[in-house]
């Protein structure tokens, strides 16, 4: 079983402790916003606070599946042919290595501050963990499996659409997780960079004028923008992996996937 | 060769004479192993006839499995032919139907929609192939396990299933790769006793590899007892007992007497192996 209460304890404990250092030091508001502070400030701007959110989570849900379908797209192509694996890989590797605000610049300088830099952004830092774990999981299809799909006549489609590609899906979902909590820190990047709207505009405007307890109202939102992505991934996960659970549960199925 | 007598035909061959279905014909097979080549098989002679249930005896490495991969077209023979119906197969894929030695279920799909596989990979629409596969399902004893998922079923159920996912698979010839080696002593004999029953229902032609003498011999026509590698066929054995059979074939002292000769000859099969180890 899940045991909630010790985090819940120790974040708890985190807020009370924030708060009473805040009173007994006497520091400024404007400089130190208390839990409280934060709260009240929160009650007063959410309507603001709320369609900067909105628009953040338009880019970022589109952003977000589209990258994962390049990600499961280049995965399949990439594991049907060795040569294109051979071809691209490197390219694909290198592109995690650039800086992404840097990345975020030159985008916005090509595209403007319309939705498109956004979105290329967020594509470019979901699509590489959903491409590597669906590729490790395409290859891991089982060996007893594939013999019997290739004894059994089946086409090169047949083996990858109806062996290769279910066998993967614990690892793409691994993935897509992995994707969905990048992609809240890509969509905010992006809008720091630049953007008249959304949460990480929001952000650095509040930052800007000196507003640090707005600066904590968007930290609370990034970071349930991310529970929420999480949780919708969980989701989708159980809802296409169903019978990976129930086997993991009857034990017939060893070991953890990555 | 048998020579064909000049009635004026052409194409004749063994097959259409002697309704011999599947035929290898002096197969050898290496593979490489750390640089050397390594023979599995070397010069296997071995025909099934229409219908016949022929199994496979040898002791554990004996290149059983080889035999199928080559006849499933996933490797292809150094030397010899593979003949299905008077046609060299050798390298050709799908056109025999296979039950692996673990059943090889595929967990996402549910039992009927495993044992619809094969019809589905020969292109039958989905629809049809499931009902196909629910009616055979239900003929096999599985009625009420046709949504389960495989993992639900027992390791004897899911035999079954696989059984059936291999019947389906409409090709003539049926492989079965020890099948029941997996099982614990008294579901495998259930599960000879099954299998026997739906076999002599269907009269599929059916090529069994096994290593358990009795399992050999119980269900079989006709039996090849295999070397150690470099694997040859060490001698070809017709079981002359009748059909249908049941369990008490076992207690008699005929099928006792050619356990007996079998195990002999099994064991100095294994025996010449370690000498050669030495």
């Amino acid at each position: 079983m899940y045991k909630w209460w010790p985090p819940a304890l120790v974040i708890t404990a985190l807020v009370i402790g924030w708060q009473a250092a805040v009173d007994l030091s006497g520091v400024e508001k404007w400089h130190v916003p208390s839990p409280i502070d934060v709260a009240q400030e929160s009650m007063k701007s959410y309507p603001q606070v709320l369609a900067h959110t909105w628009i953040t989570v338009k880019v970022m849900l589109t952003g977000t599946a589209i990258g994962i379908a390049i990600g499961i797209a280049g995965a399949l192509l990439l594991h049907i042919s060795p040569f294109l694996n051979r071809a691209f890989y490197p390219l694909m590797i290198l592109s995690q290595n650039i800086p992404i605000i840097v990345l975020s610049m030159l985008l916005i300088f090509w595209f403007g501050f319309g939705l498109t830099p956004k979105i290329v952004i967020i594509v470019l830092v979901c699509f590489f963990p959903v491409l590597v774990a669906t590729m490790n999981g395409l290859a891991q299809a089982d060996r007893a499996m594939r013999s019997y799909m290739l004894m059994t006549g089946a086409s090169r489609l047949q083996l990858l659409l109806k062996l290769e590609l279910p066998y993967s899906l614990p690892y793409l979902f691994a993935g897509v997780k992995i994707a969905a909590t990048y992609s809240v820190m890509g969509a905010v990047i992006a809008e720091w960079v630049g953007g008249s709207q959304g949460i990480g505009k929001y952000m650095m405007m509040s930052y800007a004028s000196f507003r640090m307890d707005r600066v904590f109202v968007s930290v609370i939102v990034i970071i349930v923008l991310s529970l929420l992505m999480v949780g919708l991934s969980r989701l989708l996960e159980w809802r296409f992996t169903r019978w990976k659970t129930h086997s993991l549960h009857a034990g017939t199925e060893g070991g953890s996937r990555p | 060769m048998k020579n064909t007598q000049n009635t004026g035909e052409v194409n004749e061959t063994p097959s259409s004479s002697d309704n011999i279905k599947l035929q290898f014909e002096d197969i050898v097979k290496s593979f490489r192993e750390d640089g050397n080549d390594t023979r599995v098989l070397d010069g296997i002679d071995l025909h099934v006839r229409e219908g016949e249930f022929v199994s496979i005896l040898g002791p554990s490495g004996s290149g059983k499995s080889t035999l199928f991969l080559l006849l499933g077209g996933l490797y292809r023979p150094d030397h010899g032919r593979i003949m299905l119906d008077g046609r060299d197969i050798a390298g050709k894929r799908g056109l025999v139907s296979y039950m692996p030695q673990d059943s090889a279920m595929f967990p996402w799909r549910t039992v009927e929609q495993n044992a619809a596989l094969p019809l589905q990979l020969d292109g039958v629409p989905a629809r049809t192939a499931l009902s196909m596969a629910r009616s055979a399902l239900q003929k096999a004893g599985l009625e009420g396990y046709e949504r389960s998922l495989p993992h639900q079923l027992s390791g004897g159920m899911q035999q079954r299933a696989a059984f059936v996912r291999a019947l389906l698979g409409r090709r003539d010839v049926m492989c079965l790769d020890e099948p029941f080696a997996a099982l614990d002593a008294l579901t495998r004999q259930e599960m000879q006793h099954w299998l026997l029953n739906q076999w002599e229902q269907e009269r599929r032609t059916v090529l069994f590899v096994t290593h358990s003498i009795e399992e050999a011999l119980y269900l079989s026509d006709r039996l090849y007892v295999l070397s150690a590698k470099p694997t040859q066929v060490l001698q070809e054995i017709a079981v002359p007992f009748p059909r249908p059979r049941d369990r008490r074939l076992l207690l008699e002292p005929q099928f006792a007497a050619l356990r007996g000769q079998l195990y002999e000859l099994l064991l100095s099969a294994k025996e010449e192996e370690g000498a050669r180890h030495d």
